[in-house]
């Protein structure tokens, strides 16, 4: 009975929904098209109702932390305090002024500046690496990157007089470029068709317990 | 450990089975944390060799190459026998791994075709079997383990010599055995036995029956022995009538017949009659007084009278007769003392006794006790011990009885000289000093002579012998068995003395054989045991003391120094000091990567040199108003975006998709302003989606910023599940939108987008405002024609602001951007050359 739930009533529930939705792709039939936008929207629900207990599962973990004061306990309680703040102006009533300024508070005070320290590091870190990468690699393929990096730097906006930068930075992103973006998108679209149809056939069932 | 919960690694909470990720901490949980039992399913612990709930095997055991397995027989387990000889068994096939083990325990009465074909179906796979193979396997180890054990037993009874029987005291030969022991020789040697006409007369009856063909002639056996033949040749066995009347009861029935006449019977044997012939039965007259008490009773009156009875037999008369009973005074000396109680008057008088008898009074009439003087010496022994003064006077006493001298008056000992010859040798115990000399003794006596020499334990005790014999010289009648006797001596013996009428017979020394000297009893010392002197106890020997020897604490002795080498003592001592001495690991020297002077001051360079050029870039407008740097923009990307929105007519609606998070706020929201400004321009009504979280906010923001009217604008709710969510949102389309303005900075968002908007089947128009890192992965969509026109980072959105005339901080914004990529550029060029002129570092030689 238990290997019944686990495994087949999963799999007995995915594989007409999926086959359903796949053909309803392929073949614009209205009825497989109506029952393709019932599935897909029952799929949302369960994926909101995902990210619900997602929530749950964090408060949950934190809790535990800060209940057993493991390492970075503190951590854990501001992110709890943090999301009981953000849980406030939702709940308020809409259209009032209230929830509006809470709102703008917290994006303007909390999440903007946090945001935007994270971006300033991302880029002050590539900088850095940038200055010390030949420290560590001669190599030639070390200063065939720096060379694009410049190249693509200067040509984004370049200096007036420096148009020529524009086309040589032109040439990088429509040559090189797009086509490894090509590759990895081909790659990306190979896989994805395989692994649908592992998951059509069964080869695959992380929907089911072992 | 549950069967159903896994313990993080990490943490160590416990989690459901089949968790990825640990509730507690988050850790990623190993795979495979249980297995699975093949037989019920259950799920166990990794480190379970049996399922904890059937107890079927989970780890698979190590198989062995074909080519080394070997057929084993099937064991034979308790009484169960095997079902088919093992030869046959040997030629058959290795049994699969399936049904055989059922075959080998059918009974051999089921062919072996029969039952294989009759067999049920193989399990299906190998993991069910194992639990099988196991007792298989545990089966065959047992009978390997026991054949090793019949090997190693079988090696240990071939290496054991075997066991030589016990050694057996060599038998002396019969020729070296006194006569009157060869009847007692050991069975072990029946060839050496005595031939029967060698036997003394009175030995022959109890002759060794392993040689009956010896026996000797029954016309050679004296008169009282003519009787005893030996039983083994019943053929020879002395007919009844030749038997004496005592043994006539135990003659053997097969010969009734054969019975002695009692006329030849000797007088002291004339009453034993035969049982078996009843008829034959003495009258109770004719019984000896002695016998008359045994004679059978089917015939008491076949008693022989008391006159014909010898003397030493008359006393010892049928009880049935009483009144016939010998008077105490025909009773010979040694017989007085065993009268019939029934009639102690009838004792016969001491006169009329044989010197031999006349010791020997009636127990039961102790006043008829014969004086201690009047017994034989060999019956003073055994004189009743009431009137120990009655002893019979030496002188009385007959040759034979006068060395038996009674023990309760060791005084009274009859000499040496006066014993008859065949009782010289057996001197009474208490007398040692009375033994009579060797040469006095008769020559069959010399062998049981008692030792002159050596006193005490050493002595034999006195033998009484087989059967008593009356003395020639008591009664004047020595008979003739006697006379040979004397005369018979034993191969390679010498000669006895002729006996002569008052004579000293001399008795040599026997040999006693060492068997029977091992049985000869030691007389122990006495143990002296202390008598308790207090107590209940009082005037008992052999008391325990009180005082328990456990409770004594045991004296403990001090085992003795050990020796210790100088060697083994620096060893020691040694190791001793290294055992204390604190452990110094040497540390390997770790140094942090760019931890040194040098990392620290580039770091600070590169720190210094972005800041001065994005905010001096910032800062210096406001200081110096209308400086700026020149930069050339690419307006043609910009171009095609204006020209799609500004294509479209009220009322249009805008899908705007803001796919962005709060990181790529502050770059994407550059780039959004003017594209919304210029759809609000165009009087589009705005639906904003997004598929994240914070999308909403951001959209709130972007609108509150640019002052949209909120009539000109609908914020979707938030839709997850990312490309599903996409699908849904327009398959939930009310109308076809007239653009579709995506404004995203990640490439999952515009991938979905693209893919999600192809796939509806519908030309829909798809402009994006990107991330200027997206223009790589937007490429091929826009070759492609998937997505029609984008603006890409803040250049773009500047180039915008300036193709359509729309203020907005894009501009303001540029030439911080242009500073910081010069200040990047310049960075780069500085540390390229400054590394290339200092060499590679050490961690880039490793």
């Amino acid at each position: 009975m238990s290997k019944l739930v686990r495994q087949w009533i999963p799999f007995i529930i995915f594989l007409p929904a999926s086959i359903i939705v796949l053909l309803g792709y392929l073949m614009p039939v209205p009825g497989l098209l109506y029952l393709r936008d019932k599935l897909v929207e029952w799929a949302t629900i369960v994926a909101a109702f995902a990210l619900l207990l997602g929530t749950f599962n964090i408060i949950h973990v934190h809790v535990g932390q800060i209940r057993r004061r493991s390492r970075g306990w503190f951590s854990s309680f501001v992110l709890l305090l943090t999301l009981l703040i953000g849980m406030i102006p939702p709940l308020l009533p809409e259209g009032t002024s209230l929830r509006s300024d809470l709102n703008r508070a917290v994006l303007d005070y909390v999440l903007r500046p946090v945001g935007a320290a994270l971006a300033a590091l991302i880029f002050f870190t590539l900088a850095l690496a940038a200055f010390r990468l030949l420290r560590t690699r001669h190599t030639v393929a070390s200063v065939l990157f720096l060379l694009v990096v410049i190249l693509v730097l200067a040509g984004s906006v370049p200096l007036e007089g420096m148009e020529q930068l524009t086309l040589w930075r032109a040439a990088i992103i429509h040559v090189p470029a797009m086509a490894g973006a090509r590759g990895l998108l081909l790659g990306v679209a190979l896989g994805t068709v395989i692994a649908a149809l592992r998951l059509i056939i069964g080869g695959e069932r992380p929907y089911s317990e072992p | 450990m549950s069967i159903s919960m896994i313990y993080c690694p990490k943490c160590g909470s416990a989690n459901r089975r089949g968790s990825r990720f640990c509730n507690e901490c988050g850790e990623p949980l190993p795979t495979h944390t249980a297995l699975r039992c093949p037989m019920c399913g259950a799920m166990n612990p990794v480190g379970n060799v049996y399922c904890d709930r059937c107890q079927a095997r989970l780890v698979p055991m190590t198989a062995t190459p074909p080519e080394e397995k070997r057929y084993e027989p099937p064991p034979i387990k308790g009484l169960s026998l095997p079902t088919i000889p093992l030869e046959e068994k040997k030629e058959e096939a290795p049994p699969a791994a399936t049904e055989d083990w059922l075959a080998q325990l059918r009974p051999a009465a089921i062919p072996q075709d029969v039952t294989r074909e009759e067999s049920l179906p193989p399990p299906e796979t190998g993991r069910e079997a194992d639990w099988l193979e196991q007792l298989r396997a545990a089966s065959a180890a047992q009978e390997t383990g026991a054949e090793e054990a019949d090997a190693w037993l079988r090696q240990l009874r071939e290496s054991i010599p075997p066991v030589s029987p016990p050694l057996e005291p060599e038998p002396l030969a019969p020729a070296e055995l006194p006569d009157w022991l060869r009847g007692v020789a050991p069975p072990e040697a029946p060839e050496e036995a005595v031939p029967t006409a060698e036997l003394p007369d009175w030995l022959r009856g109890v002759a060794p029956p392993e040689a009956p063909e010896e026996a000797i002639p029954t016309a050679e056996l004296p008169d009282w022995l003519r009787g005893v033949a030996p039983p083994e040749a019943p053929e020879e066995a002395i007919p009844t009538a030749e038997l004496p009347d005592w043994l006539r009861e135990i003659a053997p029935p097969e010969a009734p017949e054969e019975a002695i006449p009692t006329a030849e019977l000797p007088d002291w044997l004339r009453g034993v009659a035969p049982p078996e012939a009843p008829e034959e039965a003495i009258p109770t007259a004719e019984l000896p007084d002695w016998l008359r008490e045994i004679a059978p009773p089917e015939a008491p009156e076949e008693a022989i009278p008391t006159a014909e009875l010898p003397d030493w037999l008359r006393e010892i008369a049928p009880p049935e007769v009483p009144e016939e009973a010998i008077p105490t005074a025909e009773l010979p000396d040694w017989l007085r003392g065993v009268a019939p109680p029934e009639a102690p008057e009838e004792a016969i008088p001491t006169a009329e006794l044989p010197d031999w008898l006349r010791g020997v009074a009636p127990p039961e009439a102790p006043e008829e006790a014969i004086p201690t003087a009047e017994l034989p010496d060999w019956l003073r022994g055994v004189a009743p011990p009431e009137a120990p003064e009655e002893a019979i006077p030496t002188a009385e006493l007959p040759d034979w009885l006068r060395g038996v001298a009674p023990p309760e008056a060791p005084e009274e000992a009859i000499p040496t000289a006066e014993l008859p010859d065949w009782l010289r040798g057996v001197a009474p115990p208490e007398a040692p000093e009375e033994a009579i000399p060797t040469a006095e003794l008769p020559d069959w006596l010399r062998e049981v002579a008692p030792p002159e020499a050596p006193p005490g334990p050493l002595k034999s005790p006195i033998v009484p012998p087989l059967l008593e014999f009356p003395s020639e010289t008591a009664t004047g009648e020595i008979p003739d068995w006697l006379i040979e006797l004397g005369k018979e001596v034993a191969p390679g013996a010498p000669a006895p003395p002729e006996i002569e009428a008052g004579g000293v017979i001399e008795l040599a020394r026997a040999e006693i054989p060492p068997w029977l000297e091992a049985m000869r009893p030691r007389p122990e010392a006495p143990l002296k045991e202390p008598v308790e002197t207090e107590g209940l106890l009082a005037g008992l020997s052999g008391v325990l003391s009180p005082v328990l020897k456990l409770e004594v604490p045991a004296v403990r002795k001090r085992p003795p120094a050990a020796e210790i080498k100088e060697a083994p003592l620096a060893r020691a001592q040694l190791l001793q000091r290294l055992l204390t001495q604190p452990i110094e690991v040497p540390q390997p020297e770790v140094r942090r990567r760019g931890s040194g002077l040098g990392a620290r001051i580039q770091g600070w360079l590169v720190t210094v040199v972005l800041i001065v050029a994005v905010v001096g870039t910032l800062l210096v407008p406001r200081i110096l108003p209308g400086t700026s740097l020149p930069v050339h923009l690419d307006t043609s990307p910009a171009r095609s975006v204006y020209g799609i929105i500004q294509g479209l007519s009220a009322p249009a609606t805008a899908l705007v998709a803001l796919e962005y998070g709060v990181a790529e706020a502050d770059e994407m929201n550059l780039v959004a302003e003017p594209l919304l400004r210029h759809l609000l321009r165009q009087g589009a009504h705005l639906s904003i989606v997004t598929t994240q979280p914070e999308g909403k906010l951001i959209a709130e923001d972007m609108l509150r910023t640019i002052a949209a009217p909120e009539s000109l604008y609908t914020i979707v709710e938030y839709r997850p599940a990312g490309a599903t969510g996409i699908s849904q949102l327009l398959a939930g389309a009310r109308e076809k939108p007239g653009v579709i303005l995506l404004l995203t900075a990640r490439p999952a968002s515009l991938r979905w987008w693209i893919e999600q908007t192809q796939a509806r089947g519908e030309k829909l128009t798809l402009v994006a405002g990107l991330s200027a890192a997206l223009e790589p992965a937007a490429a091929p969509y826009l070759n492609a024609g998937a997505l029609q026109a984008a603006l890409y980072g803040l250049g773009g959105a500047a180039a915008y602001e300036s193709e359509g005339g729309l203020p907005g901080r894009a501009t303001e914004r540029l030439d911080a951007l242009v500073a910081g990529h010069l200040a990047v550029i310049a960075l780069i060029l500085i540390g390229a050359i400054i590394h290339t002129l200092a060499g590679p570092s050490q961690e880039g030689r490793r």
